[in-house]
């Protein structure tokens, strides 16, 4: 049986005012929980690499009352151990010696300390291999060509995707293949217009251990299957405040407008989570829901879309355990949370209400769905039943990525 | 990912890419703005030409830069809030709060000049549905600049008006909008 933690004791003290004047103090006692040390995570897939080894994890169910901070992967052959850590799955444990058998195990710490470590795994490291994910043959054919009648679009849709050797093709025009909403409109002054789109992505996407910001001039975060761009940031602005926010480009200030989940400024998104840019690109925010409507997969893991750095991005959907296909499917929740008090210098709450900025959120490991900073997270899915790196589109905050984890 | 035809997208966070285009900023068009009237205030963005601010443009080439607008916050400030005014029904000038400001450069490349400025903020409104007039003396000195659309929006109502230097001042939602 787990010992329960202990539990000192506050103590409180209440003045009570008594009917007819007269006056007193009562001392009550609250007991006051503690966390304790977080359950074993779950190792789920080990990619070999040359001198090391990618271990993919779930995250334990049991996280003791107290947001886990952090992981400590382990391998062990004899005298030879080495670790890394990190703050989510996948964790590259490095300066093994290849050709011999490592027993690698997990362990998961918060604030009250260090839990007990997984079942371990064996891996075998060779020269040669690398930790890469191969998506040959996921989506190589996708091909669309058809007259979209909704009546601001009026125009033909076209997205073809291809694989060659190393890289996943996409040629495009940009324009959506579902409804949208009226453009221009009272919020979005522009019109949905055709685009030029020719873009690579690799077809063995590398996980590092970086992640790399994306998005407006930091470079398009992805493309969803129907050829339309994810770019869900908007630029940073100044405030009146003075010295404390940069104008320099690319963030071009502290702070960045929310195009979602605030109602003082519309910028005129539709029932996709879309709006249009000055030149003409519809571009998705959030979730793209008449997409996703088109595939008609309900509550199934649905791949929308490829990220800049060629790994799978799903929308709403995923298994409950990342690396059991046999769990069930929930809706999964970024680890991004509103922050308990806003930023030195921000703009008063008052006009603007906290989530209206991205700098109101704060990435907390281990909450939500367990996702890193980047909305993604290692697991299997339809397409990848040995597991991959993958990202979500969320209902919450960041709605789509805002970053990529993987080797651009 | 990369362009297709092999020129390769070199994105490293912190890095300034001056020759890519700066897509974030798409929030509003030139010219234009919209200013959304709920309980708890007027929400305003507007994208203003340059040209229309008096002594910010320290090397006269038309445009400003970010060192131009640090040095002249303030400067700018003010003539917002001297070039757009929301009255109240009594002629009350309502005051703008929580005032942010961003550079919108030419074509949206960050390597081109910024010609216009785009602002936000609310107008601290007590009553949403009570009448207001809308004063904007922003316009800029090249043609194209001459006149600033502003889309209001009310309770799922619009109201759309051009204001130009001979126009600077509409009621908002007139019950008759050829009267006003």
């Amino acid at each position: 049986m787990q010992n329960l933690p202990t539990l000192p004791v506050l103590l409180l003290t209440i003045f009570l005012v008594a009917c007819g004047g007269g006056g007193g103090s009562q001392t009550i006692e609250i007991p006051e929980t503690t966390a304790s040390a977080p359950g074993a995570p779950t190792i789920g897939t080990i990619t070999e690499g040359d001198a090391s080894a990618s271990i993919a994890f779930s995250a334990p169910t049991d996280n003791g009352g107290a947001a886990i901070s952090g992981y400590e992967a382990t391998c062990t052959a004899g005298s030879d151990s080495q670790t890394a850590t990190g703050t989510e799955s996948p964790i590259a444990v490095t300066d093994l010696t290849n050709d011999t058998t490592y027993e690698c195990s997990v362990t998961a710490t918060n604030s009250a300390g260090t839990g007990v470590a997984s079942a371990t795994v064996s891996v075998t490291p060779t020269a040669g291999s690398s930790t890469t994910n191969s998506t040959a043959g996921v989506e190589c054919m996708y091909s669309y060509a058809a007259f979209n009648d909704s009546p601001s679009v009026n125009k033909t849709s076209i997205a073809d995707w291809i694989c060659d050797g190393s890289r996943r093709i996409l040629t495009a025009n940009g324009i959506p293949d579902h409804d949208v909403g009226t453009f221009p409109n009272s919020h979005n002054p522009n019109t949905i217009s055709e685009q030029s789109i020719s873009e690579e992505f690799a077809i063995e996407p590398v996980l590092t251990t970086n992640s790399t910001e994306l998005g407006g001039p930091r470079g398009v975060t992805g493309y969803v299957l129907n050829g339309v761009k994810i770019d869900a940031g908007t630029a940073g602005s100044c405030n009146d405040s003075g010295s404390s926010c940069s104008l320099a480009p690319p963030t071009q200030g502290s702070w960045s407008i929310e195009a979602l989940g605030q109602s003082s400024f519309n910028f005129g998104d539709d029932e996709n989570h879309a709006h249009v840019q000055p030149g003409g690109a519809y571009h998705y925010h959030g979730i793209p829901e008449g997409f996703v409507d088109k595939l008609e997969k309900g509550t199934e893991m649905t791949l929308v879309a490829w990220a800049a750095d060629g790994f799978p991005i799903y929308a709403r959907y995923g298994y409950q355990d990342a690396m059991d296909a046999s769990s069930a499917i929930l809706i999964i929740e970024s680890s991004y949370l509103l922050k308990s008090s806003p930023d030195a210098n921000r703009p008063s709450i008052s006009d603007y209400a906290m989530g209206a900025f991205t700098q109101d959120y704060e990435y907390v490991a281990g909450s939500g769905s367990n996702l890193d900073e980047c909305n993604g997270r290692t697991g299997v899915t339809p397409e990848f039943p040995e597991g991959i790196y993958h990202y979500y589109a969320t209902n919450g905050f960041p709605f789509l990525q805002r970053c990529v984890k993987g080797a651009l | 990912m990369t362009k297709s035809g092999g020129s390769v997208f070199v994105l490293v966070m912190g890095f300034l890419l001056t020759a890519a285009p700066n897509s974030q900023a798409h929030l509003m068009a030139e010219q234009k703005g919209t200013l959304n009237v709920v309980d708890g205030g007027a929400f305003l963005v507007l994208s203003a030409p340059v040209s229309a601010f008096k002594g910010v443009d320290d090397n006269k080439d038309g445009a400003l830069s970010t060192e131009e607008l640090s040095n002249h916050l303030d400067h700018v400030k003010q003539q917002i809030y001297q070039g757009i005014q929301l009255l109240s029904e009594s002629g009350t000038s309502l005051p703008l709060r929580g005032l942010l400001l961003s550079l919108v450069h030419v074509d949206d490349n960050l390597s081109n000049p910024a010609t216009q400025i785009m602002a936000l903020g609310r107008f601290a409104v007590k009553d949403y549905m009570a009448s207001f007039n809308l004063g904007v003396t922003l316009q800029g000195k090249t043609p194209k600049e001459n006149k600033i659309t502003i889309t209001a929006t009310r309770n799922g109502r619009s109201h759309k008006m051009v204001f130009t230097l001979d126009d600077d001042q509409h009621l908002l939602f007139p019950i008759n909008p050829l009267a006003q």
